[in-house]
């Protein structure tokens, strides 16, 4: 037989438990747009009926609910999709800086315009022709001067651009290592945190939904794998050309070094330094773009270096008006990083246009008497002119010409910039995609709160109702019998 | 599937972005005028682009080099004219004082013209076009036929000058006095003579000494006949040169339509679609602005 009070505390657990559900409706519509935050749901569960099977059980028929209690909030997450989208959280990460590079280089080389390396070379080449024409015009010497300084020039800034690039990917890389390190601090401390709470027998939602924001930060810097461990504590594995390292265990995380002289990140185990293998995220595409602009910037070395010798080698072969000859036209320093930074116009043909052999003949007969005073001669600055047509059988250029190794340059770098652009789109819908669907699954619904609210306050003044109507219940018994 | 406030809200923005980034690539075109601005935006067609603008850029000298060189053939031709007419009066007064009812008094006085002549056609071998002389071989920078002695020395050579007219196919410009003017080398002193020069002189001498006329008419009309013959070298150039110049124009206007077509924005098209793009903008905004208000709240008491 239960007692007289006995429905009093039922319906006061009901409140109890209404009560808490609003509460947890209320932080999730505060946290509805709060970035990483996944919605909780109260778990209701009845309380132990009454009676409890024993032999001394009150008589009667079955027993009678007591009521209700939560047992606990629980997240509405699904692991898997973290997974996956952390996974595609990386491709994307790394296809971003592929193309944000090679967007940069493409910038650089300002193709196709009217001041593109293409163009200079076009003028230059016609600067040759029209010196083959006019041999002996000054006028048009010193145009073709001007424009042999366009092109080195243009060489130079080209090189200096990428080395930019190149030093600006190794700060870049250097801040995201730091990031890392950042990152597996603060996992450590969630962790100490998330398992002394978890040990008092709590859920901690928030501090969970804080680490996971964390490892989707970190997916999108380096590929790794992720744990989450009994006592609610997550590990994080990296790999490394030996076995994999422990980035973060328990309460404690290790820090990973750059090296921008190798460009590789390592860590230091027990006083060996060990190579880290990055294969996804924003690291591995910077590790990829460095060597695509290093393969873009050895391409511009090696033009430069056939440009300048191929015409060496004819101009070496002519006669300028003041009978000189052997002279280089163009200079390439060997003190500086590649041909592309080194190449400079022959300072000699610099002072004195005079010293372009535009001529197969000494003009002042000083080798050969009959030739003297045949300034028209172009010859010369003809067959340098037609060096930009020439398809070279061997060496760098083989099977191609200096007119057509830019341009195969370009379009390879075009390609190679297209398809880095289309990766990165696609890769973001796909991302786009799962943090919809992830949105699904743990996004706060306000329409759904509401119903969620009225549903809650509408059990709560209903189990108000039932305290009232005990109340009026213990009225009868105690007032109304003592007549 | 569940669909979150959040949810909207991101898949809103994330194709307004795209809206946005379409119309931003069309106003790039349309206020540039082209249609490519970065390799990536269509690798094959900026490769043809700048192989194109390569060949243009050369086709450009090419039709230079060809104009230059017809105005060369232009000043070479009508100093030819100009020899031609003196070598005709030379020819004229020859056969005038061959008549043999000439006093001497007059033929001195044709010896002296004749000498006139000479000195006209020296002038004429050394007609130099654009501060260059035209007959003078690749000696373009001295006077071709000097004095000496009171011998008309050939300083030049008989090196063409060979102009690209085009990818390849080079051209001897110029006529030079050696071909000209008949010059040769004198076995003795080893100076280079124009034939042309010594008839002149010895058709002078021959007035002033006396003697036989007749075969002088026969050697002045020699020299008028070869530089009719060059004349007409000088027309067949100047004609290649035409014909070649008129097909390079051809040529050219087909190559910049090509360019223009892969490079060029077509304005109609590219304004049609940025306006389709603006109106897809409009739309997504309006809805975003119905559709990201209303949620149950609003319709609770």
């Amino acid at each position: 037989m239960s007692g007289t009070f006995f429905g009093l505390n039922t319906a006061l657990r009901g409140l109890f438990a209404q009560q808490k559900a609003i509460n947890t409706t209320a932080h999730n519509i505060a946290n509805a747009n709060t970035e990483g935050y996944t919605r909780q749901q109260v778990v209701m569960e009845t309380t132990a009926p009454f009676p409890m099977p024993s032999l001394n059980k009150p008589g009667g028929a079955g027993q009678l609910g007591t009521g209700v209690d939560i047992s606990q909030i629980a997240r509405i997450r699904d692991a898997f999709l973290d997974y996956q989208l952390r996974n595609e959280t990386a491709s994307l990460g790394r296809f971003e800086k592929h193309w944000e590079t090679l967007s940069q280089v493409e910038t650089i080389f300002m193709e196709p315009s009217e001041t593109g390396l293409s163009t200079i070379l076009d003028e230059f080449w016609a600067g040759w022709e029209n010196l083959s024409n006019n041999a002996e015009n000054s006028a048009i010497r010193t145009t073709l001067k001007e424009l042999a300084k366009t092109v080195a020039d243009t060489f130079n800034h080209l090189s200096s651009q990428l080395d930019t690039i190149q030093s600006d990917i190794n700060s870049i890389v250097d801040i995201k290592v730091r990031e890392i390190n950042t990152y597996a601090g603060q996992v450590a401390n969630l962790n100490k945190q998330i398992a002394s709470i978890q040990l008092a027998g709590d859920n901690p939602n928030d501090l969970k939904d804080r680490r996971d924001l964390l490892l989707d930060e970190l997916s999108s810097l380096i590929d790794f794998s992720y744990t989450e461990q009994e006592d609610g504590t997550v590990t994080i594995n990296l790999n490394t050309v030996k076995e994999p390292m422990t980035l973060v265990k328990g309460y404690s995380f290790t820090t990973i070094d750059f090296d921008a002289i190798t460009g590789k990140l390592s860590y230091d185990d027990n006083g060996t330094s060990v190579e880290i293998k990055v294969g996804n995220g924003q690291l591995k595409g910077l590790e990829e773009a460095r060597s695509m602009v290093e393969n873009y910037h050895t391409i511009l070395d090696t033009f430069a270096l056939n440009l300048a010798n191929e015409i060496n080698m004819l101009h070496k072969d002519g006669y300028g008006l003041d009978g000189s000859t052997n002279i280089e036209f163009f200079i390439i320093d060997p003190n500086r990083k590649g041909a592309a930074a080194g190449i400079s116009l022959n300072s000699v043909i610099d002072d004195d246009v005079s010293k372009i052999a535009a001529s197969s003949d000494d003009p002042t007969g000083a080798t050969k008497p009959e030739t003297e005073g045949a300034v028209g001669n172009g010859d010369n600055a003809l067959a340098i002119y037609q060096l930009a047509r020439k398809v070279f059988n061997s060496g760098d250029l083989a099977g191609t010409s200096l007119n057509n190794y830019y341009k195969n340059f370009i379009a390879e770098l075009g390609v190679a910039a297209n398809t880095a652009k289309r990766n990165e789109e696609n890769q973001q819908v796909l991302v786009d995609q799962l943090t919809s669907r992830r949105e699904a699954t743990s996004g706060v619904s306000t329409d759904e709160e509401m119903v969620n609210l009225i549903q809650y306050q509408r059990a709560y003044e209903a189990a108000a109702k039932i305290i009232g109507v005990y109340d009026e219940m213990l009225e009868t018994i105690i007032n109304d019998l003592k007549r | 599937m569940r669909v979150t406030n959040k949810m909207l809200s991101r898949t809103f923005l994330s194709n307004l972005n795209k809206n946005l980034n379409a119309m931003k690539k069309t106003q790039e075109q349309l206020s540039s005028f082209k249609k490519v601005s970065r390799p990536s935006d269509d690798p094959i067609a900026v490769t043809q682009i700048l192989g194109m603008k390569t060949t243009l850029a050369e086709q450009a000298q090419h039709m230079q080099n060809m104009e230059d060189g017809i105005g060369w053939l232009d000043a070479t031709d009508s100093a030819l004219n100009n020899a031609g007419e003196v070598l005709k009066r030379a020819y004229d007064l020859t056969v005038q004082a061959a008549n043999g009812t000439n006093p001497e008094e007059s033929l001195n006085a044709i010896a002296k013209e004749i000498e006139q002549l000479s000195d006209e056609l020296r002038q004429i071998a050394n007609t130099s076009y654009a501060g260059r002389y035209i007959f003078g071989g690749t000696y373009t920078g001295k006077i071709p036929f000097e004095v000496d002695n009171g011998q008309v020395i050939y300083k030049g050579n008989d090196n063409p000058l060979s102009w690209e007219i085009g990818a390849g196919v080079t051209m001897d410009i110029n006529l030079t006095g050696y071909d000209v003017f008949k010059v040769t080398q004198d076995s003795t002193t080893g100076e280079w003579k124009s034939e042309m020069f010594s008839v002149l002189d010895e058709l002078k001498e021959t007035l002033k000494n006396g003697g036989d006329l007749e075969p002088l008419i026969d050697k002045v009309n020699a020299q008028l006949d070869h530089i009719l013959d060059q004349r007409a070298i000088v027309g067949a150039k100047t004609r290649r040169l035409e014909m070649s110049l008129s097909r390079a124009e051809e040529v050219n206007l087909g190559l910049t339509e090509l360019t223009s077509k892969l490079e060029d924005v077509d304005v109609a098209e590219t304004a049609m679609y940025y306006a389709m793009q603006r109106a897809a903008y409009e739309a997504a905004l309006m809805t975003g602005a119905q559709i990201l208000q209303p949620t149950l709240l609003n319709f609770l008491r």
